[in-house]
């Protein structure tokens, strides 16, 4: 897929959408306080992936998509980090002592989990 | 080596076999871990639901020398296994309870928890400009630096970016050798803060000595302890 084609695309429709009424505008102008249609109709317009969920098109699944890809991508920056602590107590969820699903026939490999003797040998 | 068809899948790496010319030279060399890097799909471990995700995926080795064997890399590759690959702190726990505390073994045999991709080899792509520290620990100690090392890089408590590459417990005769491997040798500030990080995690007295050796070293004397550099 040309993902540079598609988001050329993409944004030459954001384009347009800042030159004509959005359409949730026609739903705000059923709003009772005619002033705050202003301000939302601003909002409205520069941050389209807060538009209403039932009036996404193609075009704005592409935006939302394109900025969920963004999204997940900047976590990654930032290092997943745990201390020796924190470590340690998740040593003692059940879950850690599960035997894992594949787990080779090997003589340094044990028949059911050993206790995790940290507290008690390692203080 | 039926038994680890399912791994081979799970842990094979990124990188391009360092050892393909080692391969085209042995014909006869059909050992498990030789075919590992062969596919290019693979499945890959990713935490489940829940579980706390790892900054990188790791992959447990085993290894052992056969005492009758020469210690050249080709035997050294035949004898050392993949266990299982983690991508959470849940999943490291799970193979963690059930391997053998590195100071139960007896014998000339290494735990390995290295970066998912990475061979625990000085030829590995990611190796073959690295080196690593090596601290030298009486009988009765390796269990407990094993875990602190081994909960300190899966923490991501060194801070020296990509540089890590993963953890060795060397089980020997009369003492066991913890060694922690990273990509550059020659990189000062890497190399200085891994040492620092690695007296103060693993709690080190002041007078320990620290050995530095690169793996290009370890390549020429064949040696992965001998004739190392000296810190203080």
């Amino acid at each position: 897929m040309n993902v540079k084609g598609k988001m050329e695309v993409s944004r030459r429709r954001i384009y347009n959408k800042h030159l004509q009424p959005a359409r949730p505008l026609r739903r705000l102008n059923i709003d009772p306080e005619p002033q705050r249609n202003v301000e939302i109709e601003t909002y409205a317009c520069s941050h389209t992936e807060d538009k209403p969920i039932n009036n996404i098109g193609v075009d704005q699944l592409y935006e939302i998509i394109h900025l969920h890809s963004q999204s997940h991508q900047k976590p990654k920056k930032e290092r997943i980090s745990y201390s020796r602590e924190f470590l340690i107590k998740l040593a003692s969820s059940p879950i850690a002592k599960r035997r894992p699903d594949f787990l080779p026939e090997h003589p340094v490999v044990l028949e059911k989990p050993r206790d995790h003797d940290g507290s008690r040998l390692y203080v | 080596m039926n038994q680890f068809d399912h791994l081979k899948d799970d842990d094979s790496g990124d990188h391009e076999d360092p050892v393909t010319n080692r391969e085209e030279k042995s014909d006869t060399d059909n050992s498990s871990v030789n075919n590992n890097n062969n596919n290019g799909r693979r499945k890959t471990v990713s935490p489940g639901v829940g579980e706390h995700p790892l900054q990188y995926n790791y992959t447990f080795w085993y290894s052992r020398r056969t005492p009758s064997r020469p210690a050249n890399t080709q035997s050294y590759e035949q004898n050392i296994r993949q266990i299982g690959t983690v991508a959470s702190v849940e999943q490291f726990w799970k193979f963690y309870s059930h391997l053998v505390r590195p100071g139960d073994l007896t014998g000339h045999s290494d735990f390995h928890l290295f970066k998912e991709g990475i061979k625990p080899m000085w030829e590995d792509e990611a190796n073959k400009n690295g080196g690593k520290w090596i601290i030298r620990l009486r009988k009765g100690l390796a269990s407990r630096f094993w875990e602190n090392i081994i909960l300190a890089m899966l923490g991501e408590q060194f801070m020296v970016g990509e540089e890590i590459c993963g953890v060795v417990v060397s089980i020997r005769f009369q003492e066991d050798i913890l060694s922690i491997w990273n990509k550059t040798a020659n990189d000062q500030v890497t190399t200085s803060r891994i040492r620092d990080t690695l007296r103060r995690v693993l709690n080190l007295p002041p007078n320990t000595i620290m050995e530095y050796k690169t793996h290009n070293d370890s390549l020429k004397d064949n040696s992965s302890f001998r004739n190392t550099k000296i810190t203080l």
